[in-house]
């Protein structure tokens, strides 16, 4: 169980803390230890949520593109690919095909009420992604 | 023609700087008015790895002869691609306008001397600071500061490009210029972009479904902010950075400083709106602003943010740059607020 991820990023925080109390330290150095604190701290409060947020998000996206994607290409409705819920991998990469699929349907919705309806239905969606991404 | 270099005067040089000082010298050497002079006090500026810019002295020919040097290298990993020659040739051909710029000195296009495509450009006194509008100065001299600035680019407007010889360098986009810049920044999007992001799809959708004519064309600067203003204690001595400058829509920098990600650096809680600014644009320019256009420059400037972060990232992942971008959260909220309006 130990060292857990958390406690390994925790750690690797506080290796950075003693190495920044080096008063040799250039100020170009520091800045290089600010980002990879930055970046560490990211992945720190953000491992464990993404697997469920990605997991959502596709079911989410998968719903948007059955209602959206028509309007522009029956195509680029997804088909049933399965993935397997637990690989963390496997599922972010199917997000990524899902949001390349959206991103084709508002690249090709027609100027109509139906294609704004749609523009509207993608808009939600994305700033409801936006605000819930943990990463 | 000589060019020398004293070991004490590279004491602040770092190892890194060592190969500056190296390849300017042999630079400099090269270039025009420069026998009997030597490079002394070369530092870099700004604090970190990402910045490539030295500050120097040239000293010589004469015992009194001292010029204050800048050393503007392209990074390796920068957020936007721009061209060093077009920005000299810019600076040079604003020379004679009564616009505070930079006078550039030396020119390496290729980067065959210098490392990388660089400009030599005279060091004028004072410090930049971004926050200074919402800093510590008394409230009615940071009023006075934005009035100034608001003036400032009302100036970088009126300037006569045709006159000065700036179509010579920079395309006109003539009444296209919202298309223009937005077919640039898209290109720069797909050129740069590792994944698919429909949120900005979703902006380009929007955006080229309401671009409007532009009613005159100007000079823009295109990263205009108090970041780029030399002030010399209230007095600007000097507009920076024009790598982005090009002709265009006058919105398009008034877009630029009024969207909401920037409010922290033009505009004052209270005192500073951004209608105080385009009242004010309005009044020294004759351009009665319209609300709708001045929200399209407004979305496309947070677009434009956006697709320098994806750039950014692109830079980052591929150990080209050390600042780890990439599109923020508040960038996309922000865009998409703009797109969709705000949450009933």
């Amino acid at each position: 169980m130990h060292p857990t991820i958390d406690e390994q990023l925790t750690g690797a925080l506080r290796l950075l803390d003693v190495l920044e109390t080096e008063d040799e330290l250039s100020t170009a150095s520091r800045e290089v230890l600010a980002n990879v604190r930055r970046l560490l701290g990211k992945v720190q409060r953000s491992w464990s949520a993404q697997l469920p947020f990605h997991t959502a998000d596709n079911a989410a996206l998968t719903d948007l593109l059955e209602r959206t994607a028509p309007l522009v290409d029956p195509a680029l409705v997804p088909t049933g690919t399965t993935v397997e819920p637990l690989d963390a991998v496997a599922v972010a990469t199917r997000n990524s095909e899902l949001r390349a699929l959206l991103s084709r349907v508002v690249t090709g919705l027609p100027r109509s009420p139906a294609g704004d309806a749609a523009r509207a239905q993608i808009g939600d969606h994305l700033r409801h992604r936006v605000d819930t991404d943990p990463t | 023609m000589t060019t020398t270099v004293t070991d004490t005067e590279t004491d602040t040089a770092t190892d890194d700087g060592s190969t500056t000082l190296e390849r300017l010298t042999r630079f400099l050497a090269t270039q025009e008015g420069t026998a009997g002079t030597r490079i002394a006090d070369l530092r870099r500026a700004g604090a970190g790895r990402s910045r490539e810019n030295w500050l120097f002295d040239l000293i010589g020919p004469g015992p009194d002869d001292r010029e204050p040097l800048i050393l503007r290298s392209d990074p390796d990993g920068g957020l936007v691609d721009t061209s060093r020659a077009v920005e000299f040739a810019v600076l040079r051909a604003l020379e004679p306008s009564p616009l505070p710029t930079p006078r550039v000195r030396w020119l390496d296009a290729t980067g065959e001397q210098l490392g990388s495509p660089s400009l030599l450009m005279r060091r004028e006194p004072g410090a930049c600071d971004y926050r200074v509008v919402n800093g510590d100065r008394p409230l009615p001299v940071r009023r006075a500061l934005a009035e100034t600035f608001c003036d400032l680019l009302a100036a970088v407007h009126a300037t006569d490009w045709r006159g000065l010889g700036l179509a010579e360098v920079l395309t006109d986009p003539g009444e296209q210029a919202a298309l223009h810049e937005l077919d640039h920044w898209e290109q720069v999007l797909r050129h740069d972009q590792l994944e698919a992001h429909p949120e900005l799809d979703l902006a380009i959708d929007w955006l080229r479904s309401r671009a409007r004519p532009s009613r005159r064309t100007v000079l823009v600067h295109a990263d205009f902010k108090p970041g780029n203003i030399l002030l010399d204690g209230d007095r600007v001595s000097s507009l920076l950075d024009w790598e982005l400058a090009h002709l265009g829509d006058p919105l398009e920098d008034l877009g630029w400083v009024t969207q909401p990600l920037r409010a922290g650096e033009h505009l004052i809680e209270g005192s500073w709106s951004a209608a105080d600014l385009v009242a004010r644009y309005t009044a020294a320019t004759g351009l009665e602003v319209d609300a709708d256009e001045l929200r399209w420059w407004v979305v496309f400037s947070t677009f434009k943010t956006a697709v320098m972060q994806v750039s950014g990232l692109r830079a980052f992942l591929e150990g080209r740059a050390d600042e780890p971008y990439r599109p923020t959260r508040r960038v996309l909220s922000t865009l998409l607020t703009a797109l969709t309006g705000p949450r009933s």
